[in-house]
């Protein structure tokens, strides 16, 4: 029952009302040629445009995008066995949790199970009721450690409160979480590219592209940029771990294929702070990486200067 | 003319205040015909049967809060530390150390068909005194094929390398829950369900789906019979329509002896759709499967940091629990439920969790009218006398974990709440003092079910170590004998059916070696169990 690669898991995190289902249908109609999984809570109502959905059996619903959506019903581990062990496979899973869920504990069992990947906890937080529900002391730890788990911050309503209070919900989202890149729902397009992988992207990668950074459409100002490599760069390991892990770059995804010194391609891939390098990189060929990270503080140009610096103006080095 | 039987018994404890003893039963067509001495056989004019002659009768035990997954776990190998009976009459003598658990094991082993893991089940490291259960033991047992030890509170798991292998956990693993020896290897033991499931689910280890097989729920009442107990609430089941009707199936045979109050989850959909499906499944209701209640859980458990606690928390500094359902989101099902007459059971452990509950039960009754609502609170393990005076307030019902003091106690002492908090733990002595109607529980399969075992615990509040857990919250044998009775019937709302031996109740008995009301409080949970009669029907173990 083993996959050939394990599964990408998104965790969509926040308290009731903070916008998840809202997030969970924008998903899935952008989810752009991926086929998506959504397990959502099925308590509450999901509201999936109905014109979007071509079949529901059972626990099930598939949508005209190759998406499919299952409610959690008893039991999570359930929920994701059904999808590990399904005829079609989807690119990527997104589990809501519920409103009160630590998502750290759920992302553990991504980080357990072979055949998934954990790839983010996304924490919407409501900015007009958050102060209501941090002076709750049955629920301020409960949202505390939401956004603390969280590798992405969407602060929600932020048309329903005042300036005050997102400005309010910005500093203490960074003060719990201050190495997640915080966005503002409604006016920051939806950084789908933050929160999903492309399946195959770093395959993708074409010699052509050197260093480029791409802009979002939405009609939105760009949210997030991006940094793309390929070429014949060598690296250490613990030169890739350096320039893979940097602090201060801003890189809030990460992914390539890397060559070694050995010999050796590896396959490296980080979202938020966490940074996997995987020996036995299916692939072959040229170095390629692509590093994504939110406009407000990532830079292309900064990212391709400290890349010099670590691979090198000539291969092999 | 409809067959009568008169059984004669050294004793009939009927838990009636109107006649608290008897020695004569008469039963008819399942139910009780008559209850006294002599005179009944005379005015039925019928031959007495004596086969309990020298046995005491008490009204059948009510198990109050189990689940059927307790009869599942028997398809699995027990290395639990207690001599436990199978479904089937075996005895399994418990391990005293992890020597004759990997001895135990090896004898599985053998009988085990080529490529199947070998899962064992009930394992419990806090009685045993050497050093902690490894995959080096159990690579001793087969290095082959892949080995589980499930502990007795199911957060735990042992595995050996080669499950160790199919689960990809090797030095470079990442999750939290895969221990380590001090070499930085996986040293086999598994935390928590998130690093269990990838193991489980390469074994095939699937006890919920087991715990939905026909098979499950026969082992399940033979379990019950043999502990005395022939009404047990199956407390939280998502009860799909196909099972139901397979459930319907079983709960119908001949010589299926117990009676299941199977209590639907409250989790399955919005507050409307559970009391619409509720409702629905009270009118399936037969003779042997009760349904039409509702189970909420409301947080985790003490033991595994994840109940929810007032403040100060847990001594270790454990961040305070998880909630499974936001407040207010409780608050929206009570109502809902409360206000379509649907008896809730809600599952608290920690003190904000029983306070939350209280809160929402209180907004709903307030809006809406109390009535005969016999909602319970399940477990409600902390619970002070502030809350034992709310639910008297309230017309609440309460379902203490009285085996918890012996299963867990030293645990809390030492580790989770302190000594001042646990020694008010499961306090059924201010449920009593302040008229809140009592029952007390085992969980099984967290714990064995054994109510006389449970009814030792309150009484006794003793635990392993040697202590005595809050002298204060003692109750005596009589009042425990009621709460695994017609206290525990009380909050089934089955206790004008069952929880006493008295006329036109339900021939339903405990078939007893010894009168618990005489061999003392100590020796409670060593009275002989030899079977029961169950809607008139007789099953000796």
């Amino acid at each position: 029952m083993s996959r050939v690669r394990p599964l990408p898991v998104t965790i969509v995190s926040g308290y009731l009302g903070a916008g998840k289902t809202t997030l969970v249908n924008r998903l899935l109609a952008t989810a752009d040629g991926r086929r998506l999984a959504i397990l959502v809570n099925d308590f509450g109502e999901i509201a999936i445009d109905e014109e979007l959905i071509v079949n529901r059996a059972g626990e099930t619903i598939a949508l005209a995008n190759g998406c499919i959506c299952c409610s959690i019903g008893g039991d999570l581990y359930d929920a994701i066995d059904r999808i590990l062990t399904s005829t079609a496979p989807p690119d990527h899973l997104v589990i809501e949790t519920s409103g009160v869920a630590d998502p750290a504990r759920i992302r553990q069992i991504a980080v357990a199970e072979p055949e998934l990947d954990p790839f983010g906890i996304v924490t919407l937080v409501d900015t007009a009721n958050l102060r209501t529900a941090m002076s709750d002391p049955t629920l301020a730890d409960t949202v505390r450690r939401q956004i603390e788990a969280a590798t992405l911050i969407l602060l929600t309503k932020a048309d329903d409160g005042s300036e005050a209070q997102v400005a309010e919900a910005a500093a203490l989202a960074f003060e719990l979480s201050p190495d997640a890149p915080i966005l503002i729902g409604g006016r920051d397009a939806l950084p789908v590219e933050l929160i999903l992988a492309k399946p195959d992207e770093a395959g993708a990668i074409r010699p052509a592209k050197t260093v480029v950074h791409e802009h979002c459409g939405h009609g939105h100002a760009e949210i997030y940029r991006s940094w793309t490599y390929c070429g014949p760069a060598v690296l250490s390991r613990e030169t890739l771990l350096g320039f893979a892990g940097s602090p201060d770059l801003g890189i809030y995804r990460l992914k390539g294929f890397v060559n070694l010194p050995s010999g050796e391609m590896v396959e490296v891939h980080r979202v938020g702070d966490r940074i996997v390098i995987a020996d036995q990189a299916v692939a072959s060929g040229e170095t390629r990486l692509v590093a994504i990270g939110p406009s407000r503080g990532f830079s292309p140009e900064t990212v391709g200067r400290r890349w010099l610096e670590c691979a090198g103006p000539r291969p092999g080095r | 003319m409809t067959d009568t039987v008169v059984y004669r018994a050294s004793k009939v404890i009927t838990m009636d205040p109107n006649r608290p003893e008897a020695t004569h039963v008469a039963v008819r067509e399942g139910r009780i015909l008559a209850v006294g001495g002599d005179e009944i056989t005379a005015a039925a004019g019928i031959k007495v049967d004596d086969r309990f002659a020298r046995a005491v009768l008490m009204p059948g035990f009510v198990e109050g809060h189990a689940h059927m997954m307790a009869g599942a776990m028997w398809r699995y190998c027990y290395i639990g530390y207690q001599d436990r009976v199978d479904p089937d009459g075996r005895l399994w003598k418990g391990v005293g150390d992890i020597g004759s658990a990997i001895a135990t094991l090896k004898k599985a082993e053998r009988d085990l068909a080529p490529g199947k893991p070998l899962v064992a089940w009930g394992f419990d490291p806090i009685f045993l005194p050497t050093e902690r259960l490894n995959n080096t033991h159990l690579d001793a047992v087969s290095a082959e094929r892949p080995i589980a030890v499930i502990h007795s509170n199911f957060h735990l798991m042992t595995v050996n390398s080669p499950a160790l292998a199919m689960a990809g956990y090797d030095r470079n693993c990442e999750a939290e829950g895969v221990a380590r020896g001090p070499d930085g290897d996986p040293n086999g033991e598994l935390q928590e369900m998130a690093a269990m499931f990838p193991v489980m689910r390469r074994l095939g280890i699937d006890l919920r789906a087991l715990a939905r097989k026909p098979e499950s729920m026969r082992a399940f009442a033979k379990t019950a019979m043999r502990v005395g107990v022939t009404t047990s609430a199956d407390l939280l089941s998502e009860l799909a329509e196909e099972d139901v009707d397979a459930l319907l199936g079983v709960a119908a045979e001949e010589d299926f002896a117990l009676r299941i109050v199977s209590v639907l989850s409250g989790m399955s959909g919005t507050p409307e759709q559970v009391a619409e499906r509720a409702a629905a499944l009270a009118r399936r209701s037969s003779e042997n499967l009760r349904m039409g209640a509702v189970k909420i859980v409301t947080d985790g458990s003490i033991q595994g940091y994840t109940a929810r606690l007032k403040w100060p928390g847990y001594i270790t500094g454990h961040p305070n629990g998880i909630w499974n359902v936001p407040p207010s989101q409780l608050a929206a099902l009570v109502d809902t439920l409360h206000a379509a007459g649907i008896q809730m059971h809600i599952h608290v452990n920690g003190d904000e969790a029983s306070e939350v509950a209280l809160d929402a039960l209180d907004r709903a009754i307030r809006k809406h009218g109390g009535g005969d609502h016999r909602h319970t609170l399940q477990h409600c393990q902390m619970a002070g006398e502030d809350q034992f005076r709310r639910m008297a307030a309230l017309g609440l019902c309460v379902n203490l974990f009285a085996n918890h003091i012996w299963y867990f106690g030293d645990q809390h002492w030492r580790l989770t709440i302190g000594p001042d908090r646990a020694l008010r733990m499961n306090a059924c002595r201010s449920a009593l003092y302040h008229g809140v109607p009592l029952a007390i529980h085992s969980d099984a399969p967290v714990t064995p079910m054994g109510p006389l075992f449970t009814a030792w615990c309150a009484v006794n509040r003793k635990t392993p170590f040697g202590r005595t857990l809050g002298e204060n919250q003692r109750i005596g044998v009589g009042e425990a004998l009621h709460a695994i009775t017609i206290g525990a019937a009380h909050t089934l709302r089955l206790d004008h059916e069952i929880g006493s031996i008295e006329t036109g109740k339900k021939a339903d008995f405990a078939i007893l070696g010894g009168d618990p009301t005489t061999v003392g409080g100590m020796a409670l949970k060593d009275v002989e169990i030899l079977g029961t009669v169950q809607g008139g029907r007789v099953f000796m173990s």
